[in-house]
């Protein structure tokens, strides 16, 4: 698993790729609590290289979801471009209400 | 069960991924379609991560054994996962159901891998004994929906073909078809994978022996693997084992092939 990060004005982006699972999750935990901590409220998850996810890389989201919803100032961990197998792997969850959810990037950014 | 496969990994979370794989590979060459594969390799995920979490509870504990394969006992047929462990009595029903009420603390997300489990499985069975947790999962197939003959590409330049049932009159030409248009695509290593099939009359052994011919010709081999009971009688019978290199996995086989490539 892969992940970089760009700052845009209103929003970051968090690019993952590869697979996110029990040996990879936590790496994606904690790039996400380090960004949060650093006051970086309103984040974008670019998922199109994720080929595949598991629960563990659903709890880390989340987790931060939980986390910028509670921030001061009232963020959002907002979802772009999932795969046909992770956008299933939401909606097994029931996590396809909780996120937005967004087919391009550009959407998502902006969203903000 | 004649075509049962095993593995055993470590229990820890880096190890996982080589079930997933393990499984995947094996569903696929029991001919399920992608979505089915998918599914499967989900369920495993999240059983192998239960069982680190919750019943060695830590990594470098113990190991966990796999077994997988086709089960024609069931009503239509079943893809079944079986796992075991030597880790403390656990019952996933015991893990507390997934809560996603998204307002603020109240999010929790215990119990999610479970959910996945009982979502793209069809039946999970569970029981402690003599030391040992075992979970069976079963994926209900539509035999219909299975491919009698299918191929897929296996390791670098090797194809697998594979063939369920009978191979007889109705089975044969399909499976003739599908090493014609290999080999005449240039791909001259080839698996023919008879795990999932239960016959084979003389025409089907034609069809075996000729492209194993075209694969040579062509400075390729044919190997077979997944032989079994009556089957291997049969090609036991006309002397085949002394023509063609049979192996027991269809990886094991692709390794032979590449080994023998290089060579």
């Amino acid at each position: 698993m892969e992940i970089t990060i760009r700052e845009f004005k209103h929003a970051d982006v968090v690019t993952v790729s590869g697979r996110v699972d029990s040996s990879t999750a936590p790496k994606l935990d904690q790039t996400l609590k380090e960004l949060m901590d650093d006051k970086h409220y309103n984040i974008v998850l670019d998922l199109s290289g994720v080929e595949y996810m598991s629960s563990a890389g659903l709890r880390a989201m989340v987790s931060c979801l939980r986390r910028v919803k509670k921030g001061p100032r009232m963020g959002d961990l907002r979802l772009a471009n999932p795969s046909k197998r992770v956008a299933e792997v939401l909606e097994l969850a029931g996590l396809d209400e909780v996120f937005s959810v967004f087919d391009d990037l550009v959407g998502a950014v902006g969203s903000f | 069960m004649p075509n049962e496969q095993n593995l055993v990994i470590p229990g820890q979370y880096d190890s996982i991924q080589q079930a997933c794989q393990f499984v995947g590979d094996a569903a696929e060459s029991a001919g399920l379609d992608s979505q089915s594969v998918f599914h499967i390799q989900l369920a495993v995920d999240e059983a192998c991560a239960n069982i680190v979490e919750h019943a060695y509870e830590g990594e470098g504990k113990g190991d966990i054994r796999i077994a997988c394969g086709m089960d024609d006992v069931c009503e239509g047929a079943c893809f079944y996962v079986r796992l075991e462990d030597q880790g403390q009595p656990f019952d996933p029903d015991m893990v507390a159901a997934p809560s996603l009420a998204t307002d603020g603390d109240e999010l929790k997300i215990g119990g999610l891998g479970m959910r996945f489990m009982r979502k793209v499985m069809d039946q999970i069975e569970f029981k402690f004994q003599s030391g040992s947790n075992e979970l069976v999962m079963f994926k209900r197939i539509e035999k219909d929906t299975l491919p009698r003959v299918w191929r897929r590409p296996l390791e670098q330049s090797v194809f697998l073909v594979g063939a369920r049932g009978r191979l007889d009159h109705a089975t044969v030409p399909d499976l003739e078809t599908a090493l014609n248009q290999l080999l005449s695509d240039g791909h001259v290593y080839l698996v023919v994978d008879l795990s999932q099939a239960s016959y084979i009359n003389s025409g089907g052994l034609r069809a075996l022996v000729s492209a194993w011919r075209a694969a040579r010709k062509q400075g390729g081999d044919l190997h077979l693997c997944g032989v079994h009971g009556r089957l291997r009688e049969i090609i036991e019978m006309v002397g085949f084992e002394r023509v063609f290199q049979i192996h027991s996995t269809p990886s094991e086989a692709a390794n032979a092939l590449i080994a023998s490539s290089d060579a």
